[in-house]
């Protein structure tokens, strides 16, 4: 029996997965079993010490890996089982992923990178277009036709987040998407990112260790040892205070 | 356009050095294939039409005694024998012939021909000057190669041997036949450009130079119907044959001349076949490891490419389209060089035989452009395909990870472990390259394969040619031992002519023979040839190389050349037939243009009616130019000499020729081998390109780079030469047997070729190691370590 209750369903479930990799003998368990759910519009930040399975559990969700075990449910179809030609499908109308390295293509400019996104989805009506509003959310209007040798790392995570952004996606993915940028700029990028939460309603699970980001979840979650917590497991994992700079 | 399109055609752009090496290997491949085979074609068209407008025999007939041209033409032998659309008789007479003002003797051919009108039958090319005025003109025509070796010109004299004294007569023509397109010797087989005079003058003055009456020994025919040849043969054969004249015929095919062309055309035929697919083989590899290290170098690309949530079939479909591309560029390359190619290899070619009438064949070849261009994209368009799908079906998460986590490491390698115990071999740069090799073992073998196959025509080539000189230094000096061999206009007393020989100050020893032509056929097939057959009573001028050691023995035993057992498809103790008599054959030899056929002195004079007597000797001389001219003027009935030391100059001549082609093909392997082995190194290097940045992050000095990524080369390059080796042996023994047609050959191989292939291969790997170091030097370090901007 359904009740009225559990009707509302969450936009993002993750329960009871594991993730078991093993390399030869050695059987390395980066999900022991995690638990975690967002609903629409929800901005989620994950925080936790260097292994402790970050990365592995956005995979999850993105449909970039599948569990060993468990269940992840997203945007109400259950992605646990899916092929790899289902998990394409899903990335591409579902998921906008950002990475911390920029892994944008050399050879195309900042808004062939974007159009990537649409060409990818078989999708490129107006993609010029869309491309260049999707530039503009993230302040890059005038970059359009720049190489990515051409911008700087700022710049080019903010088109990485342009290309993340520009099919409309439900929800972005990103692994420390300021990581390899100065605080300075990630708090510019990260205010796009909030933006685009905000005016856009796009749901956001970000992995970050930015306190400028954290700041802007409305749920924080911990991650250590394979496994979700709603508080610190250790000193180190929770946000430094001491690099708290305002203007 | 679409998004990805700019992206290849861009990256196309940039990477210019890979793609220029796909381009090179591909279009280097078709031109090989298609331009040899054009130019083939080109040269069998031209054969063709000379034969065409000189209207060549389709075959001959000899008659051993010279034959009133009335028995031919009252009847008039059309009426008697079926089959024959035209017809012309002629004298074929070998004498000696002396240049105005020079005391040099040269063999030469004499053609006597109709003076009053052109030969109906094998009509000659006018390359200078005008046929013949009339029958009573003291008038000739000399052969080109003969006229351009000794410089003769129109107005020029020779002087002809008549069996008595030479007499003058002077040039009006010089003129081109296609039965001397090779200037093949009727008796030694082999071609000689410079020494061998065929020379025509006008039938009446034949006649009245040797003391013939109304004579004739050859004549030409020309078919109506080539499938009754054989039947029409045996009925001139049956018709014309006395007890005295023994009369055989040579299909045109059979014949010297036209049997080296066509061995020739046959042999070009091969190469081109041969060589294209060894190239296109070579491409193969060469578009595999190029490509494939190309696709995979977009490993991170095609991470980002599926992360964006795009379709497998996408990303593969991007990468065929990156190789199509690459192989309508390389056909449109492949297709010019080819044309290039044909132009050239047909002109060399046509310059070596001077053929005044050429041709061209485009749409004969038009298949063999279709059939390379064809390959040459299939073989991109799979090779990307086939990459492109492995690079597709990772997963994003494995494409996304870092570019050093597809290296799985879990032990040394075997030869690390071996090696690093010796001395001097303990450090990184050998340690390096040696888990790079081992690293993907089906590549690195694959490279040594290629980079074998590569050298294999540089090695190949170099010891055909050494085989080849082997056999002619064999034959020339543990076969044929006489200085000279005199033959004789008409067949005298053997002791006669011996003590004759003996009584000569220069002649140290003289051996006579007896020599003629017969037909041989094989009884119950119809294989049948004329062939010339000799009669040697145990010389010691002469060995013969017979295979089991077989020796000539009296008896109906007969001797046969290996080509011409090969033809008669015989071998020792089957049956042959000449005339009435049956042969079996005794033993089977193995020399170099071995068309020939040997019986016991006795056997052969009863053959050839000519008991008690020989045709001809073999003799050993203490000064040959002395020799020549006493023995022409001892009286004796000598009709001319052939010098032996003559016969091998003339031959070598023309080797120097064959081996100017040869080098050309030298050449290009030289490029194929520099090419892949540049291409291995610097592929290799490049597509580890971070493991260098890093190793330049921490301060590797270019002495530094230079050993490891040199290490790496001259593994490959040595273990690449060791493939070669045994391969390149066997290839050498399997050229020979395609030439088995035209000559017989042994293997036999110079250190020296052995050691300028592997210097090749360490030349090529020693320009890519350099132009590898000079790649990595030049990266921008920023670039690198900031952006992973890999182009
Ligand atoms: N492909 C893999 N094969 C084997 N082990 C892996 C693989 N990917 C991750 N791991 C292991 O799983 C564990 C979790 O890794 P994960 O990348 O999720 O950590 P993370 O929390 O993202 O760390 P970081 O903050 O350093 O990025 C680690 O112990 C890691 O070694
Ligand atoms: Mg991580």
């Amino acid at each position: 029996m359904i009740n009225l209750s559990e009707k509302k369903e969450h936009l993002i479930e993750v329960k009871n997965v594991q993730r078991i990799f093993s390399m030869g003998e050695v059987e390395v368990q980066a999900l022991k079993g995690a638990n975690l759910t967002i609903d629409e519009g929800e901005f989620v930040v994950i925080l936790g010490p260097s292994g402790s399975g970050k990365t592995t559990l956005l995979n999850q969700i993105g449909g970039i890996d599948t569990p060993t075990s468990g269940e992840v449910i997203v945007d109400g179809k259950n992605i646990t089982d899916y092929s790899s030609d289902e998990l394409t499908e899903h990335r591409r109308d579902t998921i906008g992923w950002i990475f911390q390295f920029f892994n944008l293509i050399p050879s195309l400019t900042a808004s062939e990178n974007v159009g990537l996104a649409l060409e990818m989805a078989e999708d490129m009506e107006d993609w010029e277009i869309r491309a260049q509003e999707a530039l503009a959310l993230v302040g890059l209007g005038d970059k359009g036709d720049r190489f990515p040798a051409q911008l700087s790392g700022g710049e080019q995570q903010r088109v990485a987040i342009a290309r993340a952004l520009v099919k409309k996606p439900k929800i972005i993915v990103a692994d420390e998407p300021t990581g390899n940028l100065d605080w300075k700029t990630g708090l510019e990028v990260a205010q796009v990112m909030k933006n685009l939460n905000q005016e856009e309603g796009i749901t956001f699970a970000v992995v970050s260790h930015d306190i400028s980001i954290s700041e802007m979840a409305n749920q924080v979650l911990y991650m250590h040892d394979g496994l979700i917590y709603d508080k610190p497991q250790s000193a180190e994992s929770a946000p430094s205070a001491k690099k708290v700079v305002t203007e | 356009m679409t998004i990805l399109n700019r992206k290849l055609l861009r990256e196309l752009k940039t990477s210019k050095l890979r793609s220029s090496l796909i381009i090179i290997a591909l279009g280097l491949s078709i031109a090989i294939y298609a331009g040899f085979m054009l130019g083939y074609k080109n040269i069998e068209a031209s054969f063709d039409l000379s034969e065409e407008e000189t209207n060549y025999e389709d075959f001959r007939v000899s008659f051993s005694n010279y034959t009133a041209i009335a028995n031919i033409t009252s009847p008039e032998i059309t009426t008697v024998i079926d089959n024959i659309a035209e017809y012309d008789y002629r004298i074929w007479q070998p004498s000696a012939l002396k240049v105005e003002g020079e005391a040099t003797e040269f063999t030469a051919y004499i053609h006597g021909v109709p003076g009053d009108r052109r030969p109906i039958v094998n009509d000659v090319y006018m390359q200078k000057g005008e046929y013949f005025t009339s029958d009573n003109a003291t008038e000739v025509l000399v052969e080109t190669h003969f006229a351009k070796a000794q410089d003769l010109d129109l107005g020029d004299t020779i002087e002809i041997f008549s069996g008595e004294g030479f007499v003058e007569y002077t040039i009006v023509g010089i003129i081109w036949s296609p039965e001397y397109t090779y200037v093949t010797n009727r008796l030694t087989m082999l071609p000689d450009w410079e020494n061998l005079g065929a020379v025509w003058m006008p039938i009446k003055q034949t006649q009245a130079l040797f003391g013939f009456g109304d004579v004739f020994n050859e004549l030409l025919v020309k078919v109506e119907n080539k499938e009754l040849i054989d039947t029409t043969i045996n009925s001139i054969i049956d018709e014309y044959q006395t007890e005295n004249t023994i009369v055989s015929a040579t299909k045109k095919e059979d014949e010297p001349d036209t049997y080296m062309k066509n061995a020739d055309v046959g042999f070009m035929d091969d190469m081109s076949i041969i060589f294209g697919l060894m190239v296109l083989i070579i491409a193969i590899f060469v578009l595999y490891d190029t490509i494939s290290k190309v696709v995979e170098s977009q490993r991170n690309y095609i991470g980002v490419m599926s992360s964006l949530g795009g379709n497998k079939w996408k990303i593969v479909f991007h990468y065929v389209k990156f190789g199509t591309l690459l192989g309508v560029i390389s056909s449109v390359v492949g297709v010019i060089f080819a044309l290039l190619l044909s132009y050239e290899f047909m002109h060399a070619y046509t310059d070596i035989l001077q053929l005044p009438i050429t041709d061209t064949d485009y749409g004969g070849a038009l298949p063999y452009f279709g059939i390379a261009i064809g390959v040459g994209l299939l073989i991109t368009v799979v090779v990307s395909f086939l990459s492109a799908l492995k690079a597709a079906s990772i997963t994003p998460r494995e494409a996304m990870s870092s570019a050093y986590v597809q290296q799985v490491y879990t032990k040394k390698p075997l030869p690390e472990r071996v090696l690093t115990k010796v001395p001097g071999f303990k450090s990184l740069a050998i340690r390096i390259p040696i888990r790079g090799i081992m690293r993907n073992k089906r590549r690195s073998l694959l490279t040594f394969i290629t980079y074998g196959l590569s050298m294999l025509i540089v090695f190949g080539s170099l010891g055909f040619v050494n085989s080849f000189m082997h056999q002619m230094d064999y034959y020339y000096n543990d076969i044929e031992k006489q200085d000279i061999s005199v033959y004789l206009v008409n067949p005298i007393n053997q002791t006669e002519l011996n003590e004759g020989l003996l009584e000569l100050d220069q002649v140290i020893k003289a051996e006579t023979f007896v020599n003629g032509y017969v037909q041989i056929s094989v009884p119950e097939t119809n294989k049948t040839r004329s062939t010339e057959v000799y009669g040697y009573d145990n010389p010691t001028l002469r060995s013969f190389n017979m295979k089991d050691d077989s020796v000539i023995e009296p008896g109906n035993y007969i001797y046969l050349g290996s080509i011409l057992a090969k033809f008669l498809d015989v071998e020792k103790g089957s049956e042959v037939e000449i005339g009435d008599t049956t042969f079996e054959v005794g033993g089977i030899l193995q020399e170099l243009m071995d068309q020939t056929a040997f019986l016991h002195y006795e056997t052969a004079q009863e053959l050839l009616g000519l008991e008690g007597l020989s045709t001809g000797a073999l003799v050993e001389v203490s000064d040959v130019n002395l020799a020549k001219v006493e023995i022409l003027e001892s009286g004796l009935p000598v009709a001319f000499l052939i010098v032996k030391s003559e016969i091998y100059d003339a031959f070598m001549t023309m080797m120097q020729a064959v081996i100017g082609i040869i080098f050309i093909v030298i050449f290009v392997g030289l490029l194929v081998v520099a090419l892949f082995s540049f291409n291995t190194v610097v592929m290799d290097v490049m597509s580890r390109e971070m493991e260098f940045v890093n190793f330049r992050t921490l301060g590797a000095k270019k002495r530094t780079l230079y050993k490891v990524i040199g290490a790496q080369g001259l593994i490959i390059a040595f273990l690449g030469s060791l493939a070669a080796i045994p391969i390149g042996y066997l290839g050498v023994r399997w050229f020979n047997t395609i030439v088995e047609e035209m000559m017989y050959i042994q293997t036999k191989i110079n250190l020296s070729s052995f050691l300028i292939t592997i210097a090749t291969g360490l030349v090529a790997s020693f320009i890519g190691i350099w132009a590898a170091v000079r790649h990595v030097r030049k990266l921008e370090l920023v670039d690198v370590t900031r952006n992973r901007v890999n182009t």
